[in-house]
């Protein structure tokens, strides 16, 4: 009786490791191909996102260049909308907005003379987040409270994400 | 889950006032908010108010005139195409700014 049992569980699983061999040689060559693709997609996302962050900091200023020279990036393809506000300089500053209108074409430059500086920063730069309010205040308000820092996010295990 | 976040760089805001100067829509309050929200700069086509605060503020301020009252309007509209200065300011698009300085 018990032999007879130990034979029949035998059995089953040599039934079970066949059935096994046969589905892994079926499923095999689709994961090898999902595994590839992932890996692919893993390296490109994250050389895509350095580069843009390179682009993005050279473009400020940060990278690049010595200490005191702003080297500017291109931003998709060089695409400058944004307007400067070219201006008179002490000595010592670096003409930094008289370089970009040297060195790009289609960078348009604000009219002079109707801005005036009121924080202690007075050089800054950065993508624009537009508002129209006249004589509105909490709106600035509102839109001041949300994060003012672009983020860029990135998955380097894009492989383990798509499992 | 095994997202890397990236600091970015700071955005500018750029509000246009309509060149009013019958009230301020910026202020100290709004400047602190600014900085902790790690905004790089503001661009206000209008007043500002609390000026001598404002010069302690370590993010980049530019704006036409000063004055006392804060503006109560309420009508906005966010990501407009605005017209400043004979340029055109288009939200995504980067802007560059320098000191004023005529000394």
């Amino acid at each position: 009786m018990l032999s007879g049992l130990m034979e029949e569980i035998q059995y089953r699983f040599e039934i079970m490791g066949d059935d096994c061999l046969y589905y892994a040689d079926r499923m095999r060559k689709p994961l090898m191909l999902a595994a590839l693709i992932s890996v692919i997609l893993t390296v490109k996302s994250g050389r895509e996102s350095s580069s843009f962050m390179k682009s993005k900091l050279q473009g400020l200023g940060f990278l690049g260049g010595s200490k005191n020279e702003m080297t500017y990036g291109g931003f998709g393809g060089g695409s400058y909308g944004g307007s400067s506000f070219g201006s008179s300089y002490s000595p010592t500053t670096k003409q930094a907005t008289a370089a970009l209108m040297d060195a790009y074409s289609n960078v348009k430059a604000a009219k002079g003379g109707q801005f005036k500086d009121f924080g202690s920063t007075t050089t800054f730069a950065g993508e624009m987040v537009t508002l129209k309010s006249i004589e509105a205040a909490s709106p600035v308000e509102d839109a001041l409270s949300s994060p003012g820092k672009s983020r860029i996010s990135y998955c380097p295990l894009r492989l383990i994400a798509i499992y | 889950m095994f997202l890397f976040h990236a600091k970015g760089t700071g955005k500018v805001l750029v509000v246009d006032g309509g060149g009013s100067t019958r009230a301020a829509i910026f202020d100290v309050s709004m400047a602190n908010k600014a900085t902790s929200n790690g905004w790089a700069g503001v661009i206000i086509n209008g007043c500002v108010r609390n000026v001598e605060s404002l010069k302690s503020v370590s993010i980049g301020i530019k704006a036409i005139c000063t004055h006392p009252e804060r503006g109560k309007g309420r009508s906005h509209k966010k990501g407009a195409k605005l017209k400043i200065a004979g340029t055109i300011f288009s939200q995504g698009k980067y802007v560059y700014a320098d000191p004023v300085r005529f000394s």
